[in-house]
């Protein structure tokens, strides 16, 4: 009987995380939705701007298809503001399509400095 | 007196004070350098134990070797066989590459650790090859032997080749391309390599201009996963213990597992090929040889010797090597009045090797001066060698086994090459007992059998004198 209940309460709690987990995530798709650059046929991550030098040291580390794409949807994206339109409904960015290529790659760089920072304050 | 007699612990005479305490001190006058009368000498300060060479092997397959030296600062040295030679036709100047990229991140270190633990310890790290080999080689303190050979482990066995790394290294690559070009004797000297032996040695050691910015990481890793293997390493050191070098290298390879390995390609001297560059410069840098002798067969000391009795570079700074060199000599007289050097060239590699003439002479006058030092040569092979000659030829080669032992760099290149390619060592007090061993006719028949094989040529700078084969 112990066995029976644990096996119902861990059922539960699947069931019950993934409510939460659910509703969490329609809440977060829908605000970034509200932002609106997959209407632009923008990726999320073609918004972080390379003002930051471990950006542009990410941006340099990637494969040049990577880069020239990225360069496209914002060339794409900047067109379009300019004329003030927006890409038709099938064109704008699912959520399926929208890859992360540049934090695995951030991440990386970001490590590597506070390596060299770490070795520097010794 | 009976006390420190028994005792084995060396002592300085004022400790075993129990006879001084015996007599009185005014009655000790000698002077300070000799010792009181009845005090037993001090034992002698233990001298450190020399050890020969020591040559041990891994499970893997990977060859230890060491020598104590006893001196402070310890160098080790990672000997593969993957150099130039081992290249396939399609990824010529690999190894160029491979040497670019050596230190640069692994699966378990930045780039940035690798430079800094090393300099951090004091030590120095580089990466070199020769046709045969690759070689990792580092000088620190004797004490930091372990994270040296750790990072040698890492470099080799597991090296990731981003490919922001690679193309950040072809910069590099063009630097040392560039440097190569400044000095038109590395020219000739891969001219000749590949008129000689074509496909295996004659691989160059430099990448080919083209090919720079075209490698990549897939083929950087295909080359070392078949060629960087435990079986194929000798891991040499010069002033460490044997058995801390073991232990580490049981540390940093031991997981390693060695692949069957490809036997090596036999090379082939083909003679008779020719290549002319022709440059703005009016000096002209030219070569002859043929087939010479490898490392590790019978004749090599001989044809040293021969080198010698030939004549090499000048033994004395600023000085004319008229005398001591019958080659230079010869150009020099057929020059005239124009610069002209000549000297024996002599290149052995684990299979094949090349000897000749390599002539540097204005172009005005080129094929005079290549003539007259190939008649020298052509004397010398009839016989024309006397042996005073062969006497002082011989001590300059004793000399110079010697000397170059004395560095420890070079010793540890001479031991992983030897253990690598022969598996033994020989060392320099051996080498030069051998040269006291040969005698004149050795030398002549060695002589002859180079001068009547299938000449090659290469010539570099404004040829219009220069003669062809």
């Amino acid at each position: 009987p112990l066995f029976r209940s644990r096996r119902k309460m861990a059922v539960s709690r699947v069931a019950q995380a993934s409510l939460i987990n659910r509703l969490w995530n329609g809440l977060a798709a829908w605000t970034v939705n509200q932002s609106g650059f997959q209407k632009l046929g923008l990726w999320r991550e073609d918004l972080i701007m390379d003002d930051d030098p471990d950006v542009k040291e990410a941006l340099r580390r990637l494969p040049t298809d990577e880069i020239n794409l990225r360069n496209f949807r914002l060339k794409r994206a900047l067109d379009l503001s300019m004329k003030h339109a927006l890409l038709p409904k099938d064109e704008w960015t699912k959520p399926v399509e929208d890859k992360s290529y540049l934090m695995p790659m951030l991440e990386e760089v970001k490590k590597e400095r506070k390596e060299r920072e770490i070795w520097d304050r010794q | 007196m009976s006390f420190s007699a028994c005792c084995r612990i060396p002592r300085v005479p004022w400790t075993c004070g129990r006879t001084l305490r015996n007599r009185s001190l005014s009655s000790v006058s000698l002077p300070m350098s000799d010792p009181l009368p009845d005090s037993p000498s001090p034992e002698p300060f233990a001298k450190p134990q020399l050890h020969g060479i020591q040559i041990s092997k891994l499970e893997n397959g990977l060859t230890v070797t060491s020598l104590e030296s006893h001196s402070p600062m310890a160098r080790v040295g990672l000997f593969v066989k993957a150099g130039s030679r081992y290249e396939s036709p399609r990824i010529l100047g690999v190894s160029h590459y491979l040497r670019a990229t050596s230190f640069m991140a692994t699966t378990d270190r930045t780039a940035f650790r690798v430079s800094r633990e090393i300099d951090h310890l004091g030590g120095n790290m580089s990466a070199s090859s020769t046709r045969d080999h690759f070689i990792f080689s580092a000088e620190c303190m004797r004490d930091y032997i372990e994270p040296v050979i750790e990072t040698f482990g890492s470099a080799s066995l597991s090296p990731v080749y981003h490919p922001w790394e690679v193309s950040d290294q072809s910069r590099l690559v063009e630097l040392e391309l560039a440097m190569a070009a400044q000095s038109p004797h590395v020219g000739v000297v891969e001219d000749l390599h590949k008129a000689a032996f074509r496909f295996n040695l004659g691989n160059s050691l430099y990448c080919l201009p083209h090919r720079v910015g075209t490698f990549t990481p897939e083929q950087l890793h295909s080359f070392v996963s078949s060629h960087f293997q435990p079986s194929r390493m000798v891991l040499a050191g010069v002033g460490v213990s044997h058995d801390e070098l073991v232990k580490c290298a049981t540390a940093s390879f031991g997981r390693a597992s060695s692949r069957l390995n490809d036997p090596r390609e036999p090379s082939k001297y083909f003679g008779g090929g020719e290549i002319r560059t022709e440059t703005s410069s009016d000096l002209v840098h030219a070569a002859l040889v043929s087939q010479g002798t490898s490392l590790g067969e019978g004749d090599y000391l001989s044809v040293a010797v021969l080198q010698r009795v030939l004549g090499v570079t000048p033994f004395i700074k600023w000085g004319s090597n008229a005398v001591s060199s019958r080659v230079n000599k010869a150009a020099v007289e057929a020059a005239g009045g124009s610069p002209a050097m000549a000297s024996s060239y002599n290149a052995s590699h684990s299979d094949n090797g090349l000897f000749g003439l390599y002539v540097i002479c204005y172009a005005e006058n080129a094929s005079k001066v290549i003539k007259a030092a190939v008649g020298e040569f052509a004397s010398a092979a009839m016989g024309n060698i006397s042996e005073k000659e062969v006497a002082r030829a011989k001590n300059q080669l004793k000399a110079n086994i010697m000397m170059n032992n004395e560095d420890p760099a070079v010793l540890l290149n001479d031991i992983g090459t030897q253990v690598s390619l022969n598996g033994s060592y020989t060392s320099a007090q051996a080498a030069a007992e051998a040269v006291d061993r040969i005698t004149p006719d050795q030398v002549i028949k060695v002589a002859k059998r180079i001068f009547n094989g299938k000449p090659t040529f290469v010539a570099r700078g404004k040829l219009h004198d220069t003669p062809d084969l």
